[in-house]
């Protein structure tokens, strides 16, 4: 039974590939799959910037220098 | 380690949009093949770009996210992924899963892409035997067998679909193929 398993196993892989193949030669990659991953690559990378632009603290106004005062006449 | 997984570990380490963009091109290039197969064995052939193109979009994403180390975890999670995007189309569409590619359909479509003459006569029995196990199995059992045998995912993956043990999967598909050669012979 094991061995009969391992043949029919072995037939059922084997139609995988060729519909692998079949699959592939009947559509190849389009160039508007790859322009939508990267749209998406874009869109994510935009969010991120946002989103580290919104992280950053917004200076402190005690930190801030203030105008050095005039020096006095001496 | 492999060039896929190269591609996807550089990818996360890179910050710069040019590199990313560079990076993902070479990545989707080597992706799309499978991830096309996969749907196709997922969802009705007319509705095989749009889910194709939501999964790309949802694997691009995420993709400076996936914290996986392997080439398998890596597949798991883009098959996991397409996987949800099928789920999503049958649901807007109030429409249960069905054999979407039915085994009557497999020996056209190999022969469609090679003329007959490329298929040794051996190579068209093992072919003929194969679909007609398909045939032969119950709905459950035909996806089961589909998914591991055919597109080539791992008990554990179908496991993880499946929300079952790892162990029940395994035992399942042995006990799927036997009787799929009982009712055959």
């Amino acid at each position: 039974m094991a061995d009969q398993n391992t043949e029919a196993a072995a037939k059922l892989e084997k139609l995988g590939a060729r519909l692998r193949q079949a699959v592939a030669a009947q559509h190849p990659t389009q160039e508007r799959d790859i322009q939508t991953a990267l749209g998406a690559v874009r869109e994510q990378w935009e969010q991120e910037q946002e989103a580290q632009r919104q992280k950053k603290p917004a200076p402190s106004k005690t930190q801030e220098r203030e105008p050095e005062p005039p020096e006095a006449d001496r | 380690m492999d060039d896929l997984l190269k591609l996807v570990r550089t990818y996360r380490l890179t910050a710069a949009l040019d590199q990313r963009l560079s990076l993902a091109d070479a990545l989707f290039r080597m992706i799309v093949p499978e991830l096309r197969f996969f749907v196709l064995g997922n969802v009705p052939h007319q509705a095989a770009d749009d889910v194709l193109q939501e999964t790309l979009k949802a694997i691009a994403t995420s993709l400076s996210k996936f914290e996986g180390g392997t080439q398998s975890a890596f597949w798991a999670w883009c098959y996991r992924i397409a996987s949800n995007k099928a789920s999503d189309y049958f649901r807007k569409q109030g429409a249960d899963r069905l054999q979407v590619m039915p085994p009557d359909d497999l020996l056209q479509l190999v022969e469609s892409a090679q003329p007959s003459s490329g298929i040794s006569a051996q190579d068209r029995l093992d072919l003929e035997y194969a679909v007609g196990l398909l045939r032969k199995a119950k709905p459950d059992c035909f996806e089961f067998l589909w998914k591991h045998y055919v597109v080539g995912l791992a008990y554990g993956e179908i496991a993880t679909e499946h929300n079952l043990q790892y162990d029940n999967v395994r035992m399942k598909i042995t006990r799927c193929l036997s009787e799929a050669q009982s009712l055959i012979s």
